[in-house]
């Protein structure tokens, strides 16, 4: 192996080095697979994990992806024995990672509802899919398991192994390798920025309560996402009742009452107040909640609510997905949910089938 | 590696440590299937013997298949029926992606291709000696090497299929709902077969074929073996049984148990009668009957209409307490056997008699081709006697 550091290299190459860059990568892992928010900065995981890959391929001199007919026999056979070690270590580090998200969901949900008035699941009911964490994080252990097991043993070295034979191509194919890195980042940023919208997989239609009698409510969740699983997803979720003359989101106060509504709630001598009437309920009509920002940030969102002459309403969650700090290169996304007084949906992302 | 000296092998690999093990497993294996079923079955553990039947042939061939010893020259191990054995189970695993059920549940198919697949597993395990999971100290320095090949291999071809799905996830909204959907379903059970089963498929298509015999050395006829050909026959028979069953959903008689309960004095209504001239308050007395009865076709493989209904006739008209409604024609169910509900009517005619008609075809998953028609009906007088049930 050759480069421009060659005492850190060296460090790497050795046991307790590539032993390191293993624990380390296996947290960044660990990480991800996870239900710990990210907060934007997952594209920073993950360029760090590609970073500790690089580092891992070239300890191991990229054993695991040579060609047969470049290795000894000993090397033949130490990386047929990883990958078989590596097939037999993919369901045990599937079913951990799961283990791991498992309980961190837990914990995060107990978080927090001690640090807020609700308690809010740690993923979105919105984005039901799998999320772009765990799709990278199981990538990352398909591609890079058997490297691991390598650089795990004792003759897993790749510069004692005569693998790197220090020759102008392995000069190069060093530095190549750390082309890698801005590739992803590039490939990432042009996917938030520019990849179309996808609709988000939805959560639930299930039906609820709500409304003064003769009413009929229902709840929606549904989303977009920008940068496919690797951005932010714009989350909506409303609880929409409508009793045949108006439609209506309920559960959130900064939403006023049509007054038709506000004088059916009425009964004589008593007049309830407005929090009485349509208290906050989040779970059914939070604003914000159900935004997923792994890998970019989502911020501004608004939730507005008109009604038409004719009953209809039309909901929209709008907010900006920024994939670099200070707002730099965001996008607009808006989610439309449009009922009418009759409870048809005539616009929603995911909504058709109801 | 630890190799047994002139590559001689020591023990045979197996699956499990010892035979018990895999009967416990086994046994586990049908109370986690079969208590919960006994539990939630009206007719609790008399209604699911045909299963629990069905299901200890499949270990017990499971055992006898395992059991067998492949022979040297046997044509299990054959590099061709290995090579067919592979395709055959690939096509297994394509056939239950594809076919996965819409809805969430396990379709009747996906239980059957599952069997299937067990078998091929087995016979599998058995042509490749389950060398792909042996103990290290079980085999010989060309097999490890072997085995790490095949392991080698298969690894990509793994990678890429999760990939797949993988990409599947992420590239649209309909690739996302049908990755979610098939992982759901029969998906999942084709990940954990590449993931336990994938190199045992590679490692039988890459094993050479075994070295001719030398035409120096007399052949000598092998004895023959009775456990090989017991563990086919009961492997045609796990096959052929649900096939089997299926006809007989068309062929077999009903098994109509109903149970009519005595007239019972209903409830009594009062109120003025519809002539004006009289002002005294009228009692009518009803007479009810409750109807219970369960028509069943089939064993093993078959189908249940359950009736719970009660009826009242008061002298002018009949009249539907409970249990005749649209509702409940939907309480019609089976074992690998498709219910459809063609007529659910209930009428009253001018002399006040009530029919209720409940027409079902049963179709069985295996066979789809075939079809047989069965209607309950359940006629009341005005009086509220019975008539006719089911």
């Amino acid at each position: 192996m050759s480069g421009s550091t060659p005492i850190i290299r060296a460090r790497l190459a050795g046991r307790p080095g590539r032993r390191s860059l293993v624990v380390a990568a296996w947290t960044l892992i660990a990480l991800l697979a996870s239900a710990l928010p990210l907060h934007g900065f997952g594209i920073l995981v993950v360029m760090a994990l590609a970073g500790l890959d690089i580092l891992l391929l070239q300890a191991t001199g990229w054993l695991a992806f040579r060609r047969g007919s470049r290795l000894d026999e000993r090397q033949r056979r130490l990386r047929d024995f990883a990958y078989r070690r590596g097939f037999r270590w993919i369901g045990l580090a599937i079913v951990l990672l799961y283990v791991l998200w498992l309980a961190s969901d837990i914990a995060v949900t107990v978080i927090s509802a001690t640090t807020s008035q609700f308690s809010i699941p740690a993923f979105s009911a919105v984005n039901t899919g799998t999320p772009g964490r765990i799709v990278i994080a199981l990538a990352e252990v398909l591609l890079m398991l058997p490297t691991c097991v390598i650089a795990w043993r004792e003759d897993g070295g790749g510069d004692t192994d005569g693998v790197a034979d220090g020759t102008e191509r392995d000069r190069r194919r060093t530095w190549v390798a750390w082309l890698v890195l801005p590739g992803i980042a590039a490939a990432w940023f042009a996917a938030v920025v520019w990849l179309p919208l996808q609709s988000a997989p939805h959560g639930s239609f299930s039906s609820s309560g709500g409304g003064p009698s003769g009413t009929t409510c229902q709840t929606y969740a549904g989303g977009v996402m920008a940068g496919a699983e690797f951005g932010a997803s714009v989350g909506l979720r409303a609880n929409v009742c409508w009793d045949g003359s108006v439609a209506y989101v309920s559960g959130n106060p900064s939403l006023p009452l049509p007054a038709s509504v506000i004088r059916d709630y009425g009964v004589p001598e008593f007049t309830p107040s407005a929090s009485e009437i349509n208290p906050a309920q989040p779970m059914l009509s939070g604003c914000g909640l159900d935004n997923l920002s792994d890998f970019a940030a989502v911020g501004q969102t608004t939730c507005t609510e008109r009604i038409d002459a004719s009953g209809t309403m039309y909901y929209t969650v709008s907010a900006r997905v920024s994939p670099l700090p200070f707002g730099i290169a965001s996008r607009e996304v808006s989610v439309a949910l449009v009922v009418t007084r009759t409870g048809k949906v005539l616009e929603g992302q995911g909504f058709e089938e109801s | 590696m630890n190799a047994s000296p002139g590559g001689e092998r020591r023990h045979r690999p197996r699956l499990f440590s010892n035979r018990m093990t895999a009967i416990a497993a086994g046994c586990a294996f049908l109370l986690l299937i079969l208590g919960p079923l006994a539990l939630v079955t009206a007719n609790g553990l008399l209604a699911i013997l045909p299963l629990v039947g069905y299901l200890l042939l499949v270990l017990v061939t499971w055992a006898v298949v395992a059991g067998v010893r492949r022979e040297p020259g046997s044509w299990l191990g054959r590099r061709a029926v290995r090579r067919v054995l592979v395709v055959a189970i690939a096509a297994d695993c394509v056939v239950l992606v594809a076919s996965s059920p819409t809805d969430s549940e396990l379709g009747s198919a996906t239980l059957l291709l599952l069997i299937f697949l067990v078998l091929l597993n087995i016979a599998l395990g058995n042509a490749t000696e389950r060398m792909a999971t042996a103990s290290e100290s079980a085999i010989d320095e060309r097999q490890e090497g072997l085995r790490n090949r095949a392991h080698r291999l298969a690894y990509p071809i793994f990678a890429a299929v999760v990939g797949a799905f993988l990409l599947a996830d992420v590239v649209s909204t309909p690739s996302r709902e049908w990755a979610e959907h098939v992982l759901g379903t029969g998906g999942f059970f084709v990940f954990l077969e590449l993931l336990f089963v994938l190199p045992a498929m590679v490692l039988a298509f890459i094993e050479p074929a075994p070295p001719p015999p030398e035409s120096d050395v007399p052949v000598r006829p092998h004895p023959v073996n009775v456990q090989a050909r017991v563990a086919v026959a009961l492997v045609v028979l796990v096959l052929v049984l649900p096939l089997l069953g299926s006809v007989a959903v068309v062929v077999l008689p009903l098994r109509i148990s109903s149970h009519v309960s005595t007239p019972q004095p209903g409830p009594v209504l009062s109120g003025t009668p519809a002539s004006p001239s009289s002002t005294t308050p009228q009692v009518i007395q009803l007479t009810c009957h409750t109807f219970n009865a369960e028509v069943e076709t089939g064993w093993g493989v078959d189908a249940e209409l359950p009736v719970s209904a009660q009826a009242c006739g008061d002298g002018q008209r009949a009249t539907e307490e409970y249990g005749m409604n649209q509702g409940d024609c939907m309480m019609g169910g089976g074992l690998l056997v498709a219910v459809t509900t063609e007529q659910c009517t209930r009428t009253t005619a001018a002399d006040g008699t009530l029919t209720f008609t409940w027409r079902v075809a049963l179709s069985p998953d295996l066979l789809p081709f075939l079809r047989r028609q069965v209607t309950v009906q359940v006629i009341i007088d005005k009086n509220g006697h019975v008539e006719r049930f089911p």
